[in-house]
């Protein structure tokens, strides 16, 4: 088999030219044991095996990033047979910094000088046999968008990689100042010389030991305490004595001697024109990052990308969920007819109303990845980051931080899922961990339901107070936790690219929101089903779905002494609630329709209508039909986000189960304290464990300590804050 | 003088980086090393941070941060 890696900065076009190479055998997932994606590809070509690896895209491999640490380690120790850079033409300057250093690993090298296009087209011109003569390597140009050198790429890596079989290290010779280059030769010197660094050789180059010893880099010297090396008082010496003359720190001078290499090759094999990559660029950050528009813009942009995932998403969602529990649901009804009650209802309520609940989300999840991937594709994610910053900083998250926390008005898995768009793995954390207190829409039919029974006029005022409520609490955790060494980020200064636009590849983006979909299938779908069954079970035994006496119930009675100080605890069915709201928290209603007396239904129109198979079939196609149609219109019609705010009103909410409104009332009936206790209810349902879809997805991003943690945590901070809300409230009635 | 101090669209020459930690190991890998030439592009609509132009990339900092940078030579340009 033979490993290809990717590696190159960010923004290179890195992943657009994998994509093109390995089609459809890409899989994404994550590097074991942090939340950095990991691209990979193995495919056969010419009777070989390949494997491709992206790398995440770092300017250095230093060991200051997650990123930079994962892209060194991979080259070191798995060895891949060759490693393709890949540079953006337009930008050789500082691209090839990055190339310095992965020359310094001594591995077989190519590169891919990407953007070929842009290059030719700005009237730049490299003398490329010269400019392979100095770097040291075959450069192949290329352009994913143009498929452009994609074939020919491949061929020469594995040229490459075929000539260099069981080579070590190839020499690396970094022009460097003459007090510099003795001091190096002393420590290769002290290196070849010690019995000690025998056993490493084989792995790191002399050259990377010597380099990075004097730099004096952490990760590095980390590893070499493991093979037992720690007398280096000779490197330190010689440190010393190049820090004093150039009254500079040695890693300075080494990443100042590598721009000088660069310049020097560039100087004469580069010929640039009068044109700048930055033209387009700076006409449209005029507008988009300006300093009256700018900010109206994003907004604007920010509403319309909420519209485009949620509006667009619904009618599919629904249209899915009519076709699981609907068509799917009865004739699966049919086919196990006559069977146990207890199996009947775990097929049906159970089994398929699980599928159904994992299955809903495939829509919103590929309308999110679509949207989310042209934001930072295009270049503008940098931007919010930019104009985001000085409020989202104070929260001690990073200014990208905007778009997860907002989309978590809509739904919190994917604010969950957007969180990968963070740099760093402390901030994801972070903000995973303050965007389930957004209001989501599923909260909305339980605000209806108590506003509708205890704050008739006054429910719109109630409602938005929760939202505050949730944004408030939010950044009282962020405060709080933004110091905690779990989520403190290492390096709290921002420093990002602004890159150029450019216009994302929409064949890359569709083929990476379905990679990404079917990654939340696998990853997600044994924990929703799991807990979903769990729960059915809960609420269907021991009394066979009577679920006045089930088991949840019970145990609804049980917790209330315990929910007592929130207020809403002297009623077992409100505390009963909350644990079937984990399921979905529009499940609430339905919950209290099933245990509270409503009036007696007029059995009206009970018939249902027959219909046959074809016409079911006949029915489902045309429903799909019409939800992509509304669909469409959801993405095009910006208006109708307003709808994702909207709290369904009484008579909506009554079609859950006629009278549910009044029987809700009924709970706390006469009590003057009864809407503070509805209050406290809803505060709790705003606050609490999301839904078991989040869990899943923060599982999936996190691992499981995570979520466990962020599981615990849900249910003490909503405890503590519906028990302030209630004792301090009542102190006023 | 301080990079904070240049006025939008002003070109100087960065003299010194100064005590920033690991940030100025990250400005650096992103080429911002002394004797380059630095441009204020613009600051973000809240004032903070802002945005500077070198080697031919945007790039953001933050305002605190810019202070530590020494530079030299200013150029208006256009």
């Amino acid at each position: 088999m033979i490993k290809i890696a990717f590696a190159g900065n960010p923004n290179v076009g890195k992943s657009a030219l994998i994509n093109e190479i390995a089609g459809s055998s890409l899989k994404v997932g994550n590097w074991p044991g942090v939340t950095v994606e990991k691209k990979e590809a193995e495919f056969d070509y010419k009777g070989q095996t390949i494997k491709l690896v992206d790398l995440p895209g770092v300017y250095s491999l230093s060991p200051y990033t997650l990123e930079e640490k994962i892209t060194r380690d991979y080259i070191i120790d798995e060895n891949p047979d060759v490693v393709i850079n890949v540079v953006d033409s337009t930008n050789l300057d500082r691209n090839l910094y990055l190339t310095m250093l992965l020359k310094e690993l001594g591995k077989p090298m190519i590169m891919a000088l990407n953007f070929i296009d842009e290059f030719e087209k700005l009237n730049y011109k490299l003398e490329l046999k010269h400019f392979e003569e100095h770097m040291g390597m075959q450069a192949v140009p290329t352009s994913a968008l143009k498929n452009r050198g994609i074939k020919e790429l491949l061929e020469k890596a594995l040229e490459v990689a075929e000539k260099h079989k069981g080579q070590v290290h190839s020499k690396y010779e970094l022009r460097v100042d003459k007090f510099l280059e003795s001091e190096m030769e002393k420590v290769e010197e002290f290196i070849k010389n010690s019995d000690e660094f025998i056993p490493i050789m084989g792995k790191y180059s002399t050259d990377f030991i010597t380099i990075k010893l004097l730099e004096g880099d952490r990760h590095f010297l980390g590893k070499m305490k493991g093979y037992g090396i720690n007398r280096l008082d000779l490197v330190e010496e010689s440190k010393k004595r190049i820090e004093d003359k150039f009254d500079e720190d040695v890693e300075t001078i080494f990443a100042e001697s590598r721009y000088g290499a660069v310049k020097g090759i560039l100087l004469h094999t580069l010929k640039t024109s009068m044109k700048s990559r930055l033209d387009f660029t700076d006409k449209v950050d005029k507008i988009l990052l300006n300093k009256v528009l700018g900010l109206p813009i994003f907004l604007i942009l920010i509403a319309g990308l909420m519209g485009v995932v949620f509006n667009g998403a619904a009618p599919l969602q629904e249209w899915l969920d009519g076709f699981i529990n609907g068509f799917i649901g009865k004739y699966a009804g049919i086919l196990v007819e006559g069977t146990p009650d207890w199996l009947n209802s775990f097929v049906l309520d159970g089994l398929i109303a699980g599928v159904g609940g994992v299955l809903v989300f495939v829509p919103l999840m590929l309308f999110l990845y679509f949207f989310l991937a042209i934001l930072e594709e295009s270049g503008y994610m940098s931007r919010v980051a930019f104009l985001m910053d000085k409020i989202m900083r104070t929260m001690g998250l990073n200014g990208k931080a905007f778009v997860p926390m907002v989309l978590g008005f809509g739904c919190t898995v994917p604010a969950i899922y957007a969180t990968r768009t963070l740099e760093d793995e402390k901030s994801r954390r972070l903000t995973a961990l303050m965007a389930p207190f957004m209001s989501c829409g599923a909260r909305l039919p339980v605000y209806g339901l108590f506003t509708a029974a205890f704050f008739g006029k006054t429910a719109g005022v109630v409602v938005m107070s929760l939202y505050f409520l949730g944004i408030f609490v939010a950044m009282l955790v962020g405060l709080t936790f933004r110091k905690h060494e779990y989520f403190k980020t290492d390096d709290i200064a921002l420093l990002i690219e602004l890159p150029p636009y450019r216009i994302p590849s929409i064949k890359m983006i569709t083929r990476s929101a379905f990679t990404r979909t079917g990654s939340y299938l696998k990853k997600a779908t044994t924990v929703i089903m799991g807990v979903l069954i769990i729960l059915w079970a809960l609420t269907y035994f021991p009394n066979h779905g009577d679920t006045e006496n089930s088991y949840m119930a019970k145990f609804g009675k049980a917790m209330a002494p315990i929910m007592k100080p929130t207020g809403f605890g002297d009623r077992w069915e409100a505390v009963a609630a909350v644990v079937p709201s984990i399921a979905a928290k529009e499940v609430v209603v339905g919950f209290m329709a099933q245990v509270l007396p409503l009036k007696e239904e007029a059995a009206e129109g009970g018939e249902e209508e027959v219909t046959t198979f074809t016409e079911d079939v006949v029915e489902q196609v045309k429903g799909l039909g019409f939800a992509v149609k509304d669909s469409f219109l959801g993405v095009i019609n910006i208006r109708a986000i307003g709808g994702l705010f909207e709290t369904p009103d009484a008579e909506a909410i009554e079609e859950e189960g006629t009278g549910v409104v009044g029987a809700v009332a009924n709970l706390w009936a006469g009590d003057k304290e009864g809407p503070l206790k509805a209050y406290s209810f809803m505060v709790f349902i705003l606050l609490v464990v999301p839904c078991v879809v989040t869990l899943a997805a923060i599982k999936h991003e996190f691992g499981n300590k995570f979520m466990w943690f962020v599981t615990g945590f849900l249910v003490i901070v909503p405890y503590i804050a519906s028990t302030l809300i209630y004792q301090i409230g009542r102190l006023f009635i | 003088m301080k990079l904070t101090e240049l006025n939008r669209g002003e070109k100087a020459i960065i003299v010194k980086i100064g005590k920033l930690g690991e940030l100025k190991k990250r400005l650096t890998d992103m080429g911002i090393t002394s004797g380059e030439v630095i441009k204020l592009e613009r600051n973000a609509p809240l004032g903070d941070p802002q945005q500077f132009i070198i080697k031919g990339t945007g790039i953001a900092i933050r305002k605190e941060d810019a202070d530590h940078i020494e530079v030299k030579d200013v150029v208006e340009t256009k």
